[in-house]
């Protein structure tokens, strides 16, 4: 990785500007993994000066700038009373202590990494990303988007909402990528199931959700949803593991979440 | 570009390029505690304290240091004696590769000044990885540290 | 020096901390990196991106234009002088296989070209320009298909195997052992019970926290001076002096503070480039290994496949043991027989009642990463198959294992034939076992992990089960009759000693420990004793850190130089005060006679400056007439998740039979450090390759080693143990920790589940198929 230029923006106006001027120039969010990507970028942009890494709460909403780190995001009080504590959880199983104070979340985000542990919990809620130039995008609408996205994430919107959630890292050891890693939440509108780092990007399992959201809720029906998410997503066989063994997995965890934020446990 | 930081409570103007980690900067400064051990943020042996909390030094950008502050283990020199004792009489004095960024994780935690029990000590040093000790020795030197005992 | 059993030490098997743990923690200069010259030339190694080619053409003209490029060296700028990397005795039993540059690479991270430059940048720059050609060939990547194999690893001729060791590269075989004691194929056929089984372990890497570092220099002798991160520093100057072609009173090696070895440094790794371009540009010259070429470009553990047969009778008695190994030592032939061999020597000895007994097999080479010394050496490959083996065997017989062990182990004052017949690459060295706790550390360890309510499973519900399993292990306390360790000591004014041995600091507190020995056999304090080793102009030979040998081989060099010294002093006090030496007593700080005291302050003042001046100094070299094996009994406690395969290692208890520990806490962190470190091979550690050669876990952040929350509970207990030969009774104690978790892992697996796992890693997946097929079977 080569950066030939670093230009700490003074407004988002002015990091936009220089955004423009290259198609090869890159805003920086933590920066953590940027050696390990080999780019040439002839232009760095550093967000540090905008005091992007306020966390605020309105009562309906959490609004968290694009430059906080994930620490900072853990912390948080009103961040940690959103369905049990699902996204400090989260969290604080990816890598260390000292890596989680440089990466921010809107690193995180824009990069849409199949292997995030922070996207798969935070895909079953409410968000909405602002963007500088184009607005507002819901989450779910920003990874499902093909193509690049020349703009600068400014932060992201929470909705508050009352309700239970589970989080389950499947992994080797405590400092590696998931081979899986499953997010259930319960809230007055129903169940939310997604797993991701399949080894592909999170996804919620609409059908199993369908099903499970119009039936009672008892241990039969909760087994047969956990069923269905396996077979619904697509799992693939590499090196962490084959596709059969993580589907496996996959419905396991899927199952206690539920009997978890449902009351249904054994 | 140039930069003006804090290194170990004394000003510094360094010119660094754009690319420069911090880990290569430190170096160029001479600060032999700080160490190399993966590249890749994966082991922990590089942290240094910036504005007292733990990062990677071989992952973070010298030209984001403008008025802030490092803290290296020459900055800290104290408290890595005494827990130097600590490591001594627990056998957690192996190779020291990894030491100085323990001692200054050791330094952040210590900075929070609430007792914490072996889980949460546990969870803070997940990110130091160490080939030597099987951790236990470490884990216990480091909790008989911070707890002030001073049965050593 | 006969020891009496009931002698009380002040210092030796005292609470002691190391004497550095204190500066390296306070972040002094003390690494191999923290010594390399203000503008040192950087350098970078091409490495061939190809498994197995041949370099038909290299140009590195524009490279070697570059401004701010001082030097490129390729194949052709050195004379073929073939030799071995390993750090070992000479004449070395691995084969001299290797050149410093050749025209063939043959695996991918093979070296092609070392370029040196004013800095990383403009070497790194000065890398993408060089040219090379490449005729890429069909590589062996498959060891069980590598013997006899159309491909041929090693075509060339002027290769060699310093003595017969099976080295055949016709057929890719670096080496071949065999050895028969009684007739195993008739004894199996008489048991009657048998058991048959293959067992595969994994290429494991090092993984110390220091990549490979090294940079020389010429001092204003001319000399080349190399600061490396090795455990071999006397090896390394005789291996670079041979190679260069240059005679080694014109090379001196220096070692630092290594962050770790594990067997991984006990060979030449950037030393040799570092040297040739010193000598050629006449400037000091630094090459750090990247992480990447720590995976990729130094040593492994020698993967094997096991085929294992045992025979008994079914009153649990243990008749038979085949023991056939196929070892992969990669593209050289570094440590290749001596694993293979430890193998054998080092595990099977444990049923040392057998009838028959035989260990054969064959060490092939192939396209990838040369596979070297790592701790354990053989032993831990070894050990998983035989002691899971063994577990197999008595759960076909019905019988606890721990009691079938019991029933067939070595015990104190027994031998086994086979160590008269396996050495270290040569002929073996017969021993009774004079120190073997055996007996007590599995009953201990029993009581410990409350093995008799638990075994085979206990707590178990309808997702969890708990279980233990269990192994035992041996290793060794150096190489009889080959490793030679010697120690110098001398006495200063103001009372004080310098202690200098070659012996090898390399994390696991020798420097701590041999100054321990000294201060106990001269009756004085640890800071009365400054320890200075491995400079190999300054410090006398050693043979380095490897086969568990420092603390036995070079501290008895230690303990007998320092009671010579004793000695000396005592004879020249004796001499000052005009009195035989018979009436004088020395207590450490002060000489008695019946008239007169003079301190040893006072004593050392006067011969270094008012009369009788005399620099009173003593040496010693050790080599070992036996090798006395230090003996533990390793107990896991696993948690099993019966529905996802998930386990945890909930608890882990060695009971260890080391002789006397010189230093109980660091003797503890030698156990637990290797028994997490072989929990890393039983149960986290793995590497793949694609089809075309190139290792795909090659960082830190894919080849996953065991963090805080994998670690488990670690119990570790010493036997009250005290072995004659040793130094104040001690054994070694740097390998036997290492070696019993991957067959203890898979007992306890199978005690929980029923599921036997006989390919490391074992892994959750592998357990759940287990489960799963089992569940389909009923």
């Amino acid at each position: 990785m080569r950066i030939e230029n670093y230009h700490r923006a003074t407004s988002l106006a002015d990091a936009y500007n220089h955004l423009s001027l290259n198609k090869k120039n890159a805003i920086i969010g933590g920066g953590g993994w940027l050696k390990l990507s080999g780019k040439k970028i002839p232009l760095a942009i550093g967000l540090e000066g905008l005091a992007l890494d306020a966390i605020e709460d309105d009562g309906e909403s959490i609004t968290i700038g694009s430059m906080t780190t994930l620490n900072q995001m853990a912390a948080h009080p009103s961040v940690a009373e959103l369905y049990s504590n699902i996204l400090p959880e989260a969290i604080n199983q990816i890598m260390g202590v000292a890596l989680r104070n440089i990466v921010t979340v809107g690193g995180t985000i824009m990069g849409k990494y199949p292997f995030s542990d922070l996207l798969t919990p935070l895909l079953l809620m409410d968000v909405t990303l602002e963007f500088y130039k184009e607005g507002h995008l819901s989450l779910s609408d920003f990874l499902n988007q093909k193509g690049r996205m020349d703009d600068i994430l400014v932060s992201l919107k929470i909705a508050k909402k009352t309700g239970k959630g589970y989080f389950k890292k499947v992994a080797k050891t405590a400092l590696d990528f998931a081979v899986l890693n499953v997010a259930v939440i319960s809230n007055d509108l129903g169940y939310k199931i997604a797993i991701g780092s399949r080894p592909s990007r999170a996804k919620m399992a609409e059908e199993a959700m369908t099903y499970l959201n119009n039936t009672e809720i008892n241990q039969e029906t909760i087994n047969e949803a956990a069923k269905r998410v396996s077979q619904e997503l697509k799992f693939g066989t590499n090196h962490c593991g084959s596709a059969e063994y993580k589907a496996s997995v996959g419905e396991v965890y899927v199952r206690r979440g539920l009997r978890e934020v449902s009351n249904h446990e054994d | 570009m140039k930069i003006e930081f804090t290194l170990n409570n004394a000003l510094k103007t360094i010119e660094v390029e754009p690319d420069e980690m911090l880990l290569d900067t430190l170096h160029r400064l001479n600060l032999y505690s700080v160490r190399r051990g993966c590249d890749t943020t994966s082991c922990g042996v590089c942290t240094v304290l910036l504005d007292d909390k733990p990062v990677p030094s071989c992952s973070f950008l010298s030209v984001r240091l403008d008025n802030r502050s490092v803290t290296t283990v020459e900055g800290i020199q104290e408290d890595a004696s005494d827990l130097a004792d600590y490591f001594g009489s627990e056998g957690a004095d192996q190779c020291g590769y990894c030491n100085s960024g323990i001692a200054l994780s050791v330094h952040a935690m210590k900075q929070l000044n609430k007792p914490l029990d072996e889980e949460t000590i546990k969870h803070y040093l997940t990110g130091h990885l160490c080939r030597c000790t099987g951790y236990q020795s470490q884990l216990k030197a480091i909790k008989a540290y911070l707890d002030g005992d001073k049965h050593v | 020096m006969v020891i009496s059993m009931s002698e009380n030490t002040h210092i030796v098997n005292h609470l002691t901390p190391s004497i550095d743990g204190k500066g390296i923690m306070m972040g002094r200069r003390a690494f191999t990196e923290d010594f390399a010259p203000a503008g040192a030339l950087i350098l970078k190694v091409l490495r061939s991106p190809h498994a197995y080619a041949k370099i038909t053409s290299i140009d590195a003209s524009e490279a070697r234009n570059m401004p701010g490029v001082e030097c490129v060296l390729t194949h052709e700028d050195f004379p073929r002088i073939a030799h071995t990397r390993a750090g070992q005795g000479y004449p070395e039993p691995s084969p001299h296989d290797k050149f410093a540059l050749d025209h063939y690479v043959r695996y991918v991270g093979d070296e092609v070209a070392v370029i040196a430059a004013k800095d990383k940048l403009t070497a790194e720059q000065a890398m993408q320009t060089i040219k090379v050609d490449y005729e890429v060939l069909t590589p062996v990547l498959d060891f069980e298909t590598a013997k006899g194999n159309d491909t041929l690893v090693h075509q060339e001729e002027d290769i060699k195997e310093m003595f017969p060791i099976g080295f055949n590269p016709k057929e890719n075989l670096a080496a071949a052992y065999e050895m028969e004691v009684g007739n195993v194929e008739d004894s199996l056929k008489d048991c009657e019970v048998t058991l048959e089984h293959s067992f595969y372990t994994q290429a494991q890497s090092h993984v110390m926290m220091e990549p490979h570092s090294v940079n020389v220099q010429l001092d204003y002798q001319n000399r080349l001076v190399i600061y490396s991160s090795t455990q071999t520093p006397f090896h390394i100057r005789r291996i670079i002096a041979s190679v260069l072609d240059i005679p080694l009173s014109k090379v001196r090696v220096i070692k630092p503070r290594v962050g770790g070895g594990f067997g991984g440094k006990q060979a030449i790794h950037g030393e040799l480039l570092a040297a040739a371009v010193t000598l050629k540009t006449g400037k000091a010259s630094s090459l750090i290994y990247t992480r990447k070429e720590v995976f990729e470009a130094t040593y492994t553990r020698h993967p094997m496949r096991l085929d294992v047969k045992l025979g008994a009778d079914r009153d649990g008695t243990l008749k038979a043991i085949d023991f056939y190994g196929l070892s992969d030592t990669g593209a050289y032939g570094e440590h290749a027989l001596t694993v293979f061999m430890v193998t054998g020597s080092k595990v099977l000895p444990l049923y040392n009642k057998v009838d028959s007994v035989r260990f054969h097999g064959h060490v092939v080479y192939t396209n990838r990463t040369p596979a070297g010394a790592f701790r354990g050496y053989g032993a831990i490959q070894g050990n998983f198959a035989l002691e899971t083996a063994i577990d197999m065997l008595a759960n076909k017989l019905e019988i606890d294992p721990a009691d079938f062990r019991k029933k067939n182990m070595m015990l104190e004052g027994e031998t086994s034939p086979i160590f008269k017949i396996m050495g270290e690459g040569t002929k073996g060295t017969a021993m009774t076992m004079e120190s073997c706790k055996l007996d007590y550390c599995l009953k201990r360890g029993r009581e410990l992990t409350k093995w008799s309510e638990r075994y085979p499973r206990y707590d178990e519900t309808d997702t969890t089960v708990k279980s233990v399993g269990m192994a035992i292990a041996m290793q060794g306390s150096g190489i009889p009759y080959i490793d030679m360790g010697a120690a110098t000591i001398k006495l200063n004014d103001d009372g004080f000693y310098n202690l200098m041995v070659g012996a090898t600091e390399i994390g696991q507190g020798s420097d701590t420990v041999l100054a321990q020995i000294a201060a106990e056999a001269l009756s004085t304090t640890m800071d009365n004793v400054i320890i200075y080793s491995s400079d190999s102009d300054l410090t006398p030979f050693d043979v380095g850190a490897y086969a568990s040998s420092t603390t036995y081989v070079s501290g008895n060099a230690v303990m007998n130089a320092a009671k010579k010294l004793r000695v000396m002093m005592v004879d020249k006090v004796a001499h000052l005060m005009n009195v035989s030496t018979d009436l004088i007593t020395f207590d450490g700080k002060t000489f008695k006679s019946k008239d007169e005291t003079l301190s040893l302050k006072d004593f050392s003042n006067r011969i270094t400056y008012n009369e009788h001046q005399e620099q009173l100094t003593a040496s010693d070299s050790y080599v070992g007439h036996k090798s006395p094996p230090p003996f533990m009994a390793g107990f896991c406690t696993v948690e099993v998740d019966k529905q996802t395969g998930e386990f945890k290692v909930l608890d882990y208890t060695s009971v260890v039979d080391c002789g006397v520990t010189i230093n109980p806490k660091l003797a503890q962190g030698q156990v637990e450090g290797a028994i997490v470190q072989g929990l890393g091979m039983a149960a986290y550690e793995e590497s793949h390759r694609t089809k075309n050669g190139r290792l795909i876990e090659n960082d830190m952040m894919t080849y996953r080693i065991p963090t805080h929350k994998e670690a488990p509970h670690l119990t570790t207990e010493f036997a009250d143990s005290h072995e004659e030969s040793g130094p104040y009774g001690a054994k070694s104690v740097g390998e036997i920790g290492i070696d019993t978790p991957p067959a203890a892992l898979s007992n306890a697996i199978y005690n929980a589940t029923g599921v036997r796992i006989t390919t490391l890693p074992i892994t959750p997946e592998k357990i759940l198929e287990g489960m799963k097929k089992k569940e389909n079977d009923l």
